[in-house]
This record gives structure tokens, C-alpha cells and sequence, in this order.
């Protein structure tokens, strides 16, 4: 065999080697379409439209809470949401870094309730907050930020390290969007049709400690020095959720932050901003005062999109033809999941249509 | 030199051997294990070579050796601490016969209490599992979700939030914090709104009203998370 | 550091590319870097140990092939004058001297191993001792950490020392040179215990480049890693289960906690022997085969021929020979042959060799209990194997059954049986548990176990049993097609493609079916039990 013939055998064998891993690392990967499909929030984003004005990042409480169609169909508001479960706030800052990159909202929404953690929490949010982030310094630092102990960087470039094991809980999922997963979602936002009243709201358990850690202090200020920066418009909000938790010694800590800042931080469970709200936690949310569905969200969403219209003077840009075009086809998808989800209410009981035998 | 020499030293050292650890093992089957495990750990671990070897490999090993002592050491230290009080601090609160040990299974332990008066559900987002509160009068019980098995639900804290039910030791809402002292000895770690004890992994904590910081306004039982 | 970390087999990969890059006189100093890289991040305060090792024998052995050297020119220079009694006895008082350099050189070497390793153990059992007999004064117990392949490099560079004095081969001139030899990383995790004579020559070589060498190289890197990390580390936490609640996991579950643990031994020492030698084949390092499909062992004797055979041959050749010839072996065989009788005396030394022999393999594979007794347990089944094999011919010779291919596969079975019974000693907590286990096997009547459900219990799933079961097999048919030589190597012949093929599919096998990542944690064993 000439040395040209044997180089080539060997880079087929290596080249066959690693696509072969990669198809079967694709196969592998959790495809977050038929139950968890709060994993493909973050991925979202790049198929969408990068004309935004304003961007929400944090956690569940973004997600659910607000339905930028909604501040669209009212003032023409164009707007959408980073966020996943449980996100931490390094996380946050990192898709802010990322979001940055395609395109510069005028104002940023940050929802303050993942203060409270200052450390790295669950594998599996960190999973669904970062794997979805295209690659780039932001991502790479923001995996450094999040990983647990029992996790290795290695495992999230070569996510097949990660998921081999699941060779043995293949579903149909795995083959249907093998070539990539379709997920229904609105600019960012989760929509939930069905309610729960909010009832039985536990007592909250005193905590020894309630003051945020250093990570994450330094974290609101480096969101906060990067808005600057960009000339971009911070907001603190803390969404309208009774649970998990909001301390009053939390909230004093985040108000004296803002004030120090100059930053308006809006706390939507205050009783003030409820009364204008308008929130009922009777019929807005889907699972006893967790999160809101999407009438709650909605009235959050007009509320909040004539806050941010009126103090920053966001104008109605609904006569832009080729902006006016995204959004209606978001928001053609959006009524037609309303009304899916409501059909199977009445059928099944359930918003996701499964039958109960 | 011979033979004969080596035969008895061997048989001895044999024998001893076997005594001593046998000793061990009967006689104080609770105390002394984990100085003979950690022991018999660091001896054996280090070199990876045939199987006994193999199962560790140098470097993870010793640190676990060492780790191992430690939590032995310090968990002796801890024991040592709770027992100068006056009593013997119980971190598992019993309600009506059934004791609620945090940090374990709680399925078993809801059942046994019965109905309650309340509950309330929190899945957590994207379907990781869900804290459960479960109000029985005075009493809240709360579970949450094991981070590998979502459905295994374990117990995370009781609190006692009126003064109709005690801690085991008798105190109550209501009490002040020289009654607690009086009854658990000095706390831990204390601050002017809290005084806690700890023991591995558990805690019960006293929080004090913030306008009367002498009164006990509130009880719990809780794991010690990370 | 483990075979499986990340960072270890990255740094192969790497060391692998740049070792083929750079020119042929520089391979080995690779290679010196690379073992001193790896060892210093098993812990840099190591090093210092691993460098007293190579250095005073280094020196030491120098001295010793020099006073040789002197030696003989001197007895050259006085050849017409000496007598043959003089010449004889110059040479013997000249072999003293070297003796007491080697002597030396062994105690100050297997005296820092006594200290780190042993020296927390013995202290324990004087100790156990003063308790023994009432005393209540205990010695201060202080541990160290064994710095990682002590008990490898430090045999090895004995072996190589004994060697030397024993005019086997010449000293390594070059400090550098013998450093590698002493610090080899494949070899630092689990062995095998090689010869200067074998090793040296592939080491310094600086063999390049040649694809068939590389691609059955990986493969049995490969191979090695489907062992350790599909088999070996997924059957874990069964045996972790097994040995940890002893109170309810006894009868069938014993015998289960042997077959699992049996498998795993086996599956990660060869494994780890695989990776070593196949980094070796890549290299072009021929590394000294350390099993020889050791389950296909008539008895026991056999089985240590085959399993982990560099230990045995090391013992064999720098501990059981010189005891059995030492002078008061030789003045106890003849008092034994006086007072005894001609039968006691032809075999008590051979008895009492045998004896210190696996007693020391005992303490060589861990300061514990456990392991002396495991290792005086395989020396009682010798001797009693011994003592019977008059008895075993002539059962062989009455029965014509008893030569049949199927009364084979019964006898190796028998082994590997036996041979798994005794390695519990090394799993469970201590000896009078391990003991007490065993006896559970018989009282303890529950073989239901093995179809109520009882075995999904252990931490393996159905997927891990499919994998394992699937594993054992392709064990089993790799042992028996390699019986006529190497697969990889005939595959090779057969067709390159096939060859190429084998080795994707062995990576992507690897990947997907080992148990590692999260989830799987192997290295939680044994401190979960010492």
C-alpha cells in the first residue's frame, strides 16, 4: 500500500469514526418535544425574527408570565424572552451576552427571583438552560459558571458523553425529530391554556440567611455595567408567582439595589401593582399560583408592555410590513394552540390531550 | 534463623490478626467501624493492581480515605457537641407516634400521619419532580423531590407553627430563648433572629419574633442541603 | 489519575500525535516527560519518592556492576598467582560486598514502601496486640498516602536492581534513561510488573509510525476500555449493594456477589493490562503480557500461571527461589529430612516457601487482613492440590470421562469459582464477616431471588443486565477465538477494511454502552466499604 493510500485509509477511518458518533450523539440527545419541551426554550430563539425591543431573561417566571404577542397586538411592542427553568442568574447574564451578539434591544427585562441561588443547582436545568445556546465565548463561560460538581465541560462539547445511557429509553420522539425538533413556542413564551385556582399558598419557612451571595451580586452588576454599555434600558422585576417564595428581606435588598442604581425595579406581587394588574389567582394560573396561564399573562403582558411604551417611549410598530408579517404568523400559531389546548380541555380534561385510561 | 522462627511469627501475626479484628467487630459493632473502615481504607486502596487494588485507583481513593475519616471525625466532634447539653437533642420530630426523620423517604411517613387538614402541590418547572406541604393543625410537613429520581419524594422539613404542638423536648411557640437553652444547651450557631443545632445533614432551628427577638416564633426541623 | 479520566486520555491522544511527530532520538525523552507529567498529577509530592527509588538505584547499581567490574580485573591481574581456592574466595568475599550494596538498596526501597504503605497497619495491630494482653498505652497511628503504582514501579525497579547484582545484564548508564524505565505511566496504574531485559529495548527505541502496529494498538486500547468501563465499572454498584448490607443480602447473594465481583475484578485489571499494553503496541513498546485467559484453568496452580502473571514470576524469581535456596532453608530441609522422615523433609521447605511467598502476596496487594488471609487461603488450596495430585491421576486414569472437552470446562469452572470465593476476602469488611458470609451460603436457603425481581434491586437495570450478559459473551468468544492467535492480527491479515471497521465500531461500542458520566459513579467502591 503507498503512503498516499494508507494516510487516506487512516483519515477515512477517523472521519467515519466521527460521523458516525455524531449521528449517533443526534439520535441520543433528548429531543424536549413530547414532555419536557421547556428544553428547547433557549434553541428557540435562533429561528426567530432578531428585531426586538425588548428582552426578558430569568427564569420560569419569565417564560409564563409574559406573552409578548400580546404586547405586540397592543402596542406594537416587538418582544421576546431568554429564559428556562430555573435559570440562574449567570445564566441570564450569558444569554443577555448572547442575545447581544444578533441583535440590541433598547430595554432589558430581568427577572430577579434567581438571586437566591448562588451556586450551581440541578444537572438537569443546567442541561436545558445552556445546551440550546450556539457556541461562543458566552456560552463556553457560562457552562464554566454552571456546572455541578459531578458535571465536566467535555460533556456539554460532546454532549453524547452525557446522554449515551439512553440508548435504552429511545422513543418514537428520537427518530421523528431526529433531524430537528420542532416546538411550539412564542417568542420565547410558554403558553398554558388551562386553571388551577391558587389555594392552600403554604406559609413560608423562615430561612437563617437571607442575604444574596457575592456570585450573584456580581452578576446584577455586570447585567447591569453591560446594559449600560450597550445603552440599553435595565429593568428588575419580580413576577407575580406566590410561590417559590418572595422574602420581604429579599425584596428590601433588591429595592435598596435599584435605588442605589437608579434602576426601576417593578415587584408585581406588591399589592399596589396587583391592584392594577389585575391579576385573579383564581382564574390566571394554571397551577395554583406557581405560574400564570395565558389570560394572567396576558394582563401582566398589557400592563407591563404600557409601563415600558410610556417611561421609554418604545413606539407602536405594528405598520412595519416585515416585522407585522413574523408576528402574525406567531401570533396565528398562538390562537390556534389556545384553541388546541382548549378543545382537549373540553375533551380530555387536559391541555396536552392525553386521554386518561 | 530458621524456619521453625518464621512459621511461629507468621502463625502468631495470624492470629492476632484475626482476634483484633474480630474484637472489632463483635464487640463494638457501632463505634468502631469507621476507624477500622478508614483504616483498612487507606491501606488497601492506593495501589491499583489486582482486583482489590483495581477497584480504586490511587489518587480518588486516598482522597475518599481521608474524606472518610473526616466526616467520622467530625461527625464524632458533633455527637461530642450536642451531647454536653442538658438533654439529648432528637432531630427527628415525632408527631402522634410517627417520627419524621428529614431527608428521608416520605411517603411512608405521610401516610402513617394520616389525613390532613391542607395541602398544596409545587412541581417543579419542567417536570423534575414536586414539593409537596401538608398541614396537619399546627404542624407543616414538607417534601421535595430526590435530584436523581424525581419520584422519590423525601422529606425536607417540619415545621411547627403554633403553639398547640412541641418539639420533643417540650418546647413551644411561645418560649423563650432561655428555655431553649435551658433544655438543648448552647446552639450551634445563632444570630439575634435564629438559634440552630445541627447534627450531619439535619438541623432544628428557633426563629424569634422580630419584634420581641426573645420569643420563639417559629420551629423547624430541616435538612441541611450542599 | 484513572485510565478513564478525560484529561488522561486526551494527554494520550496528544503524547501519541507529537510522539510520531518529533524526531527518534527525542521519543523516549517524550515519553520520560509525559510519565513525569502524568505521575506529578497524580500528586507532585509523589514524585520525590518515585525519585529516591531511581536514583539510589541508579547509583547503587553502578557501584555494584563497577566492584564487579574491579572484581574480576583484579582476579584477572592475579591469575598466575592466586590459587583456585584463593581466586574463589576473593570472589565470594567480593560478592558479599556487592551483596550489602544491593541490600541496601532493597531495604532503603522497600522500606519507604513498608512506612507508607504498611506502617499505619502494623502500628494498628501492635496496638491490637498491647490491647490484647490488657495494656492500655496504644502507639500513635499515623497514616500517609501511598503514592499511586508504588508497589509496581518499586518491584520493577528491584527486580531490575537484583538483576544487575545478579550480573543478568549491564547497568543503564544514563540517569534519564533509567528514570524512564522506573516511571512508564501505562504501567503506573495497574501494572504489569516488567523486566528491564523486555522493556528497555521498545523503550528507547523510538519506533515510528507503522499502521498495522497503531491500528491493533488502539484496538486493544479499545477492547481494554469495553472492559473497564461497560463491564467492570457497570457491574459496581451491584457489588457495592452486595457487600455493603450484609444483612440482608446473604445465601444466593453471596454466590451472586461472587459471580458479579469475579466479573469485575476480571473485567477491569485485564482491561486496564489492555490499555497499558495496547498504548505499548502504539508506541511501539512491547509490554509483557500480564493473563492468559486465566478462567481456562484446570486448578489452581495453573490459574496463577495466567493471572496476573508478572506478579507471580516476580515473587517466583526474587522470593521464592532465594528462600528456597538460602542457607537456613538448606539446614532446615536437612534437619526435617533427619528428624522427619525422608517425605516431610523433601517437601517442608517447599511448605514454608510457599507459605511466605503468598503471604507476602497477600500483604502486597493491601495492608489488611483481608488480603494476608486471601493470600495464605490460595496457598492452603495449592499445597492441598498439591498433596492430592497422585490422587487426581489416578482418578483421570480409572475414568475415561473425566478427559473429555466437558470435564475441562467443569474443572476451569471449578477455579474460576474458587478462585472468585476467595477474592470475597478482599470485598468484604473484614475476615470473620467474610467468613460468616460464606456460611450464610449454607443455612440460608433463598434461590428465588434470582427470578422474584430481588436482582433489579442491585442498582442494574435491565438494560445494564443485557449489556453485561452480552459483554460475558463476547468475552467468552474473544477468549476462544484467541486461542489460536490474535483476532485483531488475523482480522488485520484478512481484511484492513474489516480491521478499520472493528475499531469504529469498538469506539462507538465504548461510548454508547460504558457506565460512566453522571449517574454512574465507579469510584465510590471500596471506601464505601473500608
Amino acid at each position: 500500500m503507498g503512503k498516499k493510500k494508507r494516510i487516506l485509509a487512516g483519515l477515512a477511518t477517523v472521519t467515519s469514526a466521527v460521523v458516525l458518533l455524531a449521528a449517533v450523539q443526534r439520535l441520543l440527545m433528548p429531543k424536549y418535544m413530547s414532555d419536557v419541551v421547556e428544553g428547547n426554550l433557549i434553541a428557540s430563539y435562533y429561528d426567530t425574527g432578531k428585531d426586538h425591543d425588548v428582552l426578558f431573561i430569568g427564569d420560569c417566571e419569565c417564560y409564563e408570565n409574559f406573552s409578548p404577542v400580546k404586547m405586540w397586538r397592543d402596542y406594537g411592542i416587538s418582544s421576546t424572552i431568554r429564559g428556562s427553568a430555573q435559570q440562574l442568574i449567570w445564566q441570564s447574564y450569558y444569554l443577555l451576552e448572547d442575545t447581544l451578539r444578533y441583535e440590541k434591544p433598547k430595554v432589558v427585562v430581568f427577572n430577579v427571583l434567581s438571586m437566591k441561588y448562588g451556586e450551581p443547582q440541578s444537572e438537569a436545568y443546567n442541561r436545558m438552560s445552556i445546551e440550546g445556546m450556539r457556541w461562543s465565548k458566552s456560552k463556553v463561560d457560562c457552562i464554566k459558571a454552571s456546572m455541578t460538581k459531578e458535571e465536566s465541560f467535555l460533556s456539554y462539547v460532546f454532549p453524547i458523553l452525557r446522554y449515551h445511557s439512553r440508548w435504552s429509553e429511545l422513543t418514537s420522539d428520537d427518530f421523528k425529530y431526529y433531524f430537528g425538533a420542532k416546538p411550539n413556542f412564542f417568542s420565547g413564551y410558554y403558553l398554558r391554556a388551562d386553571a388551577k385556582p391558587a389555594e392552600n399558598i403554604p406559609r413560608a419557612t423562615p430561612l437563617t440567611d437571607y442575604s444574596f451571595s457575592d456570585t450573584c451580586w456580581n452578576y446584577l452588576d455586570k447585567m447591569m455595567s453591560l446594559c449600560a454599555k450597550n445603552n440599553i434600558q435595565l429593568v428588575l422585576i419580580k413576577a407575580p408567582s406566590l410561590y417559590p417564595f418572595w422574602y420581604d428581606e429579599w425584596d428590601e435588598q433588591i429595592r435598596d439595589y435599584a435605588e442605589k442604581y437608579h434602576l426601576p425595579y417593578i415587584n408585581f406581587l406588591d399589592e399596589s401593582v396587583q391592584a392594577e394588574t389585575g391579576i385573579d389567582y383564581q382564574t390566571d394560573t394554571y397551577d395554583a399560583g406557581l405560574h400564570l396561564n395565558v389570560y394572567g399573562a396576558e394582563k401582566l403582558s398589557k400592563w407591563f408592555g404600557g409601563y415600558l411604551a410610556d417611561r421609554y417611549g418604545l413606539r407602536n410598530r405594528s405598520g412595519e410590513e416585515k416585522l407585522a408579517a413574523e408576528w402574525n404568523e406567531i401570533g396565528s400559531r398562538y390562537d390556534a394552540e389556545i384553541a388546541r389546548q382548549l378543545s382537549n380541555l373540553e375533551q380530555y380534561g387536559n391541555v396536552k390531550g392525553e386521554s386518561k385510561s | 534463623m530458621n524456619k521453625k522462627m518464621i512459621c511461629a511469627a507468621l502463625a502468631a501475626m495470624m492470629l492476632s490478626g484475626l482476634t483484633a479484628c474480630g474484637g472489632d467487630s463483635s464487640k463494638t459493632e457501632t463505634s468502631k467501624p469507621a476507624e477500622q473502615s478508614s483504616d483498612a481504607g487507606a491501606a488497601s486502596s492506593e495501589e491499583s493492581a489486582d482486583p482489590a487494588s483495581t477497584d480504586t485507583a490511587s489518587a480518588a481513593s486516598s482522597d475518599a480515605a481521608s474524606a472518610a475519616s473526616t466526616d467520622a471525625a467530625s461527625s464524632a466532634a458533633e455527637n461530642g457537641g450536642a451531647s454536653e447539653g442538658t438533654t439529648q437533642i432528637s432531630f427527628d420530630y415525632v408527631a402522634n407516634g410517627v417520627t419524621l426523620e428529614v431527608g428521608k423517604e416520605a411517603d411512608g411517613m405521610i401516610e402513617a400521619l394520616g389525613q390532613y387538614d391542607k395541602m398544596f402541590e409545587a412541581p417543579s418547572c419542567a417536570f423534575t419532580g414536586t414539593s409537596n406541604y401538608y398541614v396537619y393543625g399546627g404542624l407543616q410537613v414538607v417534601t421535595y423531590p430526590d435530584e436523581h429520581d424525581q419520584n422519590l419524594n423525601l422529606l425536607y422539613e417540619v415545621d411547627l407553627l403554633d403553639n398547640t404542638v412541641a418539639t420533643n423536648e417540650g418546647i413551644r411557640i411561645g418560649n423563650t430563648y432561655d428555655d431553649v437553652v435551658a433544655k438543648y444547651g448552647k446552639p450551634d450557631q445563632e444570630t439575634a433572629v435564629f438559634a440552630m443545632y445541627k447534627t450531619e445533614g439535619k438541623a432544628v432551628q428557633f426563629f424569634f419574633d422580630k419584634d420581641n427577638p426573645d420569643v420563639i416564633s417559629e420551629i423547624v426541623y430541616t435538612v441541611i442541603l450542599l | 489519575m484513572l485510565f478513564t479520566d478525560s484529561i488522561f486520555i486526551i494527554g494520550l491522544t496528544l503524547l501519541c500525535i507529537v510522539y510520531f511527530l518529533i524526531p527518534k532520538r527525542f521519543r523516549w525523552m517524550l515519553l520520560l516527560a509525559g510519565s513525569i507529567g502524568f505521575y506529578a498529577y497524580s500528586g507532585p509530592l509523589n514524585l520525590i519518592y518515585m525519585a529516591v527509588t531511581a536514583l539510589s538505584t541508579f547509583l547503587i547499581t553502578l557501584r555494584i556492576e563497577k566492584m564487579a567490574a574491579s572484581a574480576k580485573d583484579t582476579v584477572t591481574a592475579h591469575k598466575s598467582e592466586w590459587s583456585r581456592d584463593e581466586k574463589k574466595a576473593f570472589k565470594e568475599k567480593a560478592k558479599k560486598k556487592r551483596f550489602r550494596w544491593l541490600v541496601l538498596c532493597l531495604v532503603l526501597n522497600f522500606g519507604m514502601l513498608a512506612v507508607v504503605k504498611y506502617g499505619a497497619f502494623t502500628l494498628h495491630n501492635i496496638n491490637s496486640v498491647i490491647g490484647w494482653f490488657g495494656g492500655s498505652k496504644r502507639l500513635p497511628v499515623r497514616r500517609f498516602l501511598l503514592p499511586m503504582g508504588m508497589s509496581f514501579y518499586l518491584f520493577q525497579t528491584m527486580g531490575y536492581a537484583i538483576d544487575v547484582y545478579r550480573e543478568k545484564y549491564p547497568a543503564e548508564k544514563n540517569f534519564a534513561r533509567l528514570g524512564l524505565f522506573v516511571s512508564f505511566f501505562p504501567q503506573l496504574i495497574q501494572g504489569p510488573i516488567s523486566r528491564y531485559d523486555d522493556l528497555a529495548k521498545g523503550l528507547y527505541a523510538g519506533n515510528g509510525y507503522d499502521p498495522k502496529r497503531v491500528t491493533l494498538g488502539v484496538q486493544r486500547i479499545l477492547w481494554g476500555y469495553f472492559k473497564k468501563v461497560a463491564l467492570a465499572d457497570r457491574v459496581m454498584p451491584a457489588v457495592t449493594a452486595l457487600i455493603s448490607n450484609t444483612d440482608q443480602h446473604q445465601g444466593m447473594y453471596v454466590l451472586m456477589g461472587i459471580l458479579y465481583y469475579t466479573l469485575r475484578i476480571y473485567a477491569d485489571f485485564t482491561g486496564g493490562i489492555d490499555i497499558t499494553i495496547g498504548i505499548g503496541q502504539v508506541l511501539g513498546i512491547p509490554i509483557t503480557e500480564n493473563f492468559n485467559r486465566p478462567f481456562f484453568s484446570k486448578n489452581i496452580t495453573e490459574y496463577w500461571r495466567r493471572w496476573h502473571i508478572t506478579l507471580g514470576t516476580w515473587f517466583k524469581d526474587y522470593l521464592f527461589y532465594p528462600i528456597s535456596v538460602c542457607q537456613p532453608m538448606l539446614k532446615l530441609s536437612k534437619w526435617s529430612r533427619e528428624k522427619l522422615g525422608k517425605n516431610v523433609g523433601k517437601y517442608l521447605p517447599v511448605y514454608v516457601s510457599t507459605v511466605a511467598v503468598w503471604f507476602v502476596t497477600g500483604l502486597w496487594h493491601g495492608a489488611a487482613w483481608n488480603f494476608i488471609v486471601w493470600g495464605l487461603m490460595n496457598a492452603v488450596v495449592i499445597l492441598i492440590s498439591e498433596r492430592l495430585t497422585p490422587l487426581y491421576g489416578r482418578f483421570h486414569k480409572k475414568f475415561a470421562w473425566s478427559n473429555t472437552r466437558a470435564y475441562d470446562g467443569f474443572m476451569a469452572l471449578r477455579t474460576t469459582f474458587l478462585m472468585g470465593l476467595l477474592r470475597m476476602f478482599d470485598c468484604y469488611l473484614n475476615v470473620p464477616l467474610t467468613f460468616k458470609m460464606f456460611g450464610t451460603m449454607f443455612y440460608k436457603w433463598n434461590p428465588q431471588i434470582l427470578w422474584d425481581g430481588s436482582l433489579m434491586k442491585l442498582g442494574l437495570s435491565k438494560p445494564d443486565y443485557l449489556v453485561l450478559g452480552v459483554g460475558v459473551l463476547l468475552l467468552f468468544t474473544a477468549s476462544m477465538l484467541g486461542r489460536r492467535g490474535s483476532v485483531r492480527e488475523r482480522l488485520w491479515e484478512k481484511s484492513r477494511f474489516l480491521s478499520c471497521c472493528l475499531t469504529v465500531a469498538l469506539l462507538l461500542i465504548v461510548v454508547v454502552f460504558g457506565a460512566y458520566g453522571i449517574g454512574y459513579d465507579s469510584s465510590q467502591f471500596i471506601y464505601n466499604q473500608f
